[in-house]
């Protein structure tokens, strides 16, 4: 067991960092969305009207979920697991690992954040649904931060290919 | 304040954990497009005749359409409000609404125990919509066995039964079992663990002392009437508003002037209906930031009270068209609106 582990040490690593990008983003965004769905089926069960306009608004919890899965998807083909012929350090995995931490972490909490400002601006378009478009804007700031921990990761995914360890 | 008068069902039911609302909110948010604005009251009140005005409510959506006396229509929309918090809250998160109800058993109560010292049945004098059945009121009171009863309903029950069967002075009864109301809604008030809710009680409270400060000063009553009569609430000091309202009038506005509660001095003298007002706008101006609010019980609890405040408004202006009261008159009456 312990010759299995320091034989694939980094594999695991750099294995477990793309299991947190894609399941910890993929769990926020489950959150937000669950939450603005929420709001959402409130407003349609007065109004099915406005099904259109409050579905977008409850979509907007769920990309962090995909920058964590293009995260993870980046991670398992650049260590070669796709491919089946990953042989990493542990230095290296651990690079890896910490690569993924960003949109994982910035991932989960945006997620959660963006699902409440997208269920309170659902209420603004039940009360006025002219306003969409300011409505869309609060959520859309916390993606801002979604996105710098996802760039951050693919630079650091980017530049950990290129390290020597 | 004597914790005998929290209601222990209510305790045990308060706090409820991190609920959100987001679903309840929601729907209230689209709910609130339908809540008569004040330019929509104002068209109300220009409309010719009283069948003009039904026909504007119907429009509006208000009760179903046809026959409809003024009761049945503002009846209908009252029961709307409580029947959609029941589709939108569980049996546990009602408990939260109990302070709205609280009134009306006490009135149940005081109307009980009359009944039973006059021993005839009197009609019309129960009100529907309270925490207790009106059976179990009026059973209570027919047997001297208040022990079905909440514990801070049961001692205001005895207290005030002994009062009415041994003297006869209905005011004292009425008296204690006001001020009994009065505590039970401000303890639930606070018991729920909702800022709204705890807020409102606490208004409601204080309005209440006031109230009784200004009517006791002008019919010069008794000390010992004022201590059965002001129920204790954190805003105001009941003490201080009992020797202010043994010094005279002038005495209750000095001691206004010192608490947040200053601007009610100029309605109070004006009149008791510009009082009431006041006092409605005051609690329309505590639930308004309720508006902007996207999770938690209270845009629920701020829609129900909006909701009263609307009803309220109709009913001033349905009145006004029914007796042929000027527009001005019929507007120094009505309420801010809730949107």
């Amino acid at each position: 067991m312990i010759q299995f582990l320091q034989a694939n040490m980094g594999t695991i690593l750099s294995l477990l960092g793309a299991a947190l990008a894609v399941g910890l983003a993929g769990a926020g965004s489950a959150r937000g969305v669950g939450v603005a769905g929420e709001a959402a089926a409130g407003v349609v069960a007065e109004d099915p009207g406005k099904f259109g306009k409050v579905m977008v608004l409850q979509l907007l919890p769920g990309t962090q979920g995909i920058y964590g899965l293009i995260i993870g998807f980046i991670t398992l083909s650049q260590t070669g697991i796709l491919g089946g012929a990953a042989d990493l350090s542990i230095a290296k995995g651990l690079v890896y690992l910490c690569a993924c931490l960003p949109i994982a972490i910035a991932g989960y909490f945006s997620a959660i954040a963006q699902g409440k400002a997208s269920a309170a601006s659902i209420g603004v378009v039940a009360k006025k649904p002219d306003q969409f478009g300011k409505a869309m804007i609060f959520p859309i700031m916390v993606e801002t931060y979604a996105i710098l921990a996802l760039l951050v990761s693919i630079l650091a995914i980017s530049g950990a290919a290129n390290v020597a360890f | 304040m004597d914790k005998e008068f929290l209601n222990d069902e209510l305790l045990d039911n308060a706090l409820l954990p991190d609920e959100l609302f987001t679903s309840q909110v929601a729907q209230i948010r689209a709910k609130e497009n339908t809540l008569l604005s004040d330019q929509a009251l104002t068209q109300l009140m220009q409309c010719q005749t009283y069948e003009e005005c039904i026909q504007f409510l119907l429009d509006r959506g208000w009760g179903p359409a046809g026959g409809n006396t003024p009761e049945e229509l503002l009846r209908t929309e009252k029961d709307k409000v409580w029947e959609l918090m029941h589709q939108l809250c569980s049996d546990k998160e009602m408990h939260m609404f109990d302070i709205f109800r609280f009134s009306k058993d006490y009135h149940n109560l005081k109307a009980a125990i009359k009944e039973s010292y006059m021993q005839k049945e009197v009609p019309n004098i129960y009100m529907d919509g309270g925490t207790i059945p009106i059976e179990t009121i009026r059973k209570a009171a027919a047997d001297g066995d208040f022990s079905p009863l909440p514990v801070q309903m049961m001692k205001a029950a005895e207290e005030a039964r002994e009062i009415l069967f041994h003297t006869g002075d209905s005011q004292t009864c009425d008296v204690i079992i006001d001020r009994a109301a009065l505590l039970a809604m401000n303890q639930a008030g606070k018991a729920t663990g909702n800022q709204l809710l705890s807020d409102y009680a606490e208004l409601k409270c204080v309005a209440a002392n006031i109230n009784i400060a200004i009517r006791a000063c002008k019919a010069n009553k008794s000390i010992d009437f004022l201590q059965h009569a002001f129920a204790e609430c954190d805003s105001i000091s009941v003490q201080k508003l009992m020797a202010a309202t043994r010094n005279g009038l002038d005495s209750i506005y000095e001691y206004l002037e010192q608490t947040s509660y200053a601007d009610a001095i100029d309605a109070i003298k004006e009149s008791p209906a510009a009082f009431d007002r006041w006092c409605d706008n005051r609690m329309m101006k505590l639930i308004k930031p309720q508006k902007y609010n996207a999770f938690t019980i209270s845009p629920l609890a701020a829609y129900v009270l909006a909701k009263e405040n609307e009803i309220k408004s109709v009913r001033i202006i349905l009145s006004g068209k029914v007796n042929q009261l000027p527009d001005e008159k019929v507007k120094e009456r009505l309420r801010d609106s809730y949107v």
